[in-house]
């Protein structure tokens, strides 16, 4: 009898350690609000945002992402100085123990580069961030009509804000 | 010695009045001097010149439709330069632009137009920048056409654009104005919206300029 629900026991201790294995290792980021903006269709670039929190007791680096529904994925900066709208590649998204960055409109931004397919409100995005310690983060990013408000885009001067 | 009296009164009046008249001219530079030149005013989220200026001729499409200059008369203009490749600051603004103009009691909405040009004619044609355009919102005109028109609008009312280098595909970004250019309803520039705004103010300057404008065309 005991052998039994010992066996039975180990047998749910295995059962327990594969759904822990299955779920993956505990992500490195909290993502918050993540989202692509729905674009015109056919249009050749879209961008994604969300607010990219560490939890952790360590720095975390977002190095570069990628989507199978996208040719490519680059995080950028928009930058308006003087008036002028420029983009900065963001090679290195470095994320500060207990510290929150937003991608937002008008400010830090995925540059989603070369659609597969028409996307349209409702629907998502699988796309991974790759990290420093070179482990991957998976995302689902739902389609959202834009809207809401405000640019984020800040005129004038930022001396020393946006280190690259 | 001996000249006549007449003679010698002359050259002592002629001089007298270059004397005065350069006091004069210099009291004239001296106030010219200490008048500031006209500031642009502050209208809501928008600074507005005090002196409006004629756009100079251009002929631009959008789809199938030629316009140009007199197409911008009648009412209140939102310029915004940009390029459909454009990830960020173009559908930003444009849905910003498109939730202000929902926001205007419809008697204003009518005197308010926008227009998206394109500064990357090479691969948005007329066709491509109205359809883009259009995705915002009714009444949002995109537009595009050849490169001299298209500086030639950009040049009279300050906005700036410079292409990117290309990327290893080929592609590439493009810098530019993220201002809002004000043309008024006679076709003149009046003034820019500069970010950071958001729907509610721009609404409401839309509200004021056209108020404005009814109060003393």
């Amino acid at each position: 009898m005991s052998a039994r629900i010992a066996h039975a026991a180990l047998g749910l201790a295995a059962l327990a350690l594969a759904a822990a294995a299955a779920a993956g290792p505990v992500p490195r980021l909290a993502v918050e609000g993540a989202h692509v903006h729905a674009a015109p269709p056919g249009a050749p670039v879209l961008a994604g945002y969300m607010t990219l929190r560490n939890p952790g007791p360590r720095p975390v680096a977002v190095t570069g992402a990628s989507s199978p529904e996208f040719e490519r994925v680059e995080i950028h900066r928009t930058v308006v100085r003087d008036g002028v709208a420029r983009m900065e590649p963001v090679p290195r998204l470095e994320i500060a123990p207990g510290a929150a960055v937003r991608l937002e409109p008008g400010g830090m931004h995925l540059m989603l580069v070369g659609p597969r397919r028409d996307l349209r409100p409702g629907d998502r995005v699988r796309l991974t961030l790759r990290l420093g310690d070179g482990t991957e983060q998976a995302l689902e990013l739902p389609v959202r009509r834009m809207g809401g408000g405000t640019t984020h885009m800040h005129g004038g001067h930022s001396p020393g804000a946006h280190g690259r | 010695m001996g000249a006549p009296g007449p003679s010698r009164a002359l050259l002592a009046a002629a001089a007298l009045t270059a004397l005065a008249a350069g006091a004069v001219l210099g009291w004239l530079v001296h106030e010219q001097r200490q008048r500031p030149p006209p500031q642009p005013v502050r209208v809501g989220a928008a600074l507005v010149l005090p002196e409006r200026t004629p756009l100079p001729a251009f002929r631009l499409a959008s789809g199938e439709r030629t316009m140009d200059q007199t197409a911008l008369r009648g009412r209140w203009t939102l310029l915004f330069f940009g390029y459909t490749h454009c990830p960020d600051v173009c559908p930003t603004t444009l849905a910003l632009v498109a939730e202000a103009l929902g926001r205007l009691p419809p008697a204003v909405r009518a005197h308010v137009g926008v227009w998206f040009v394109s500064v990357d004619p090479a691969r948005d044609d007329p066709a491509r920048a109205a359809s883009y355009a259009a995705f915002f919102g009714q009444g949002i005109v995109g537009l595009s056409g050849a490169r001299a028109d298209i500086d030639r609008l950009a040049r009279a009312v300050g906005a700036y654009y410079e292409l990117g280098e290309r990327d290893a595909g080929g592609g590439y970004l493009v810098n530019h104005s993220a201002s809002l250019f004000l043309v008024d309803p006679a076709g003149r520039f009046a003034g820019v919206v500069a970010p950071p705004f958001d729907a509610a103010s721009l609404a409401a300057t839309l509200e004021r300029l056209v108020q404005q404008e009814e109060a003393s065309p």
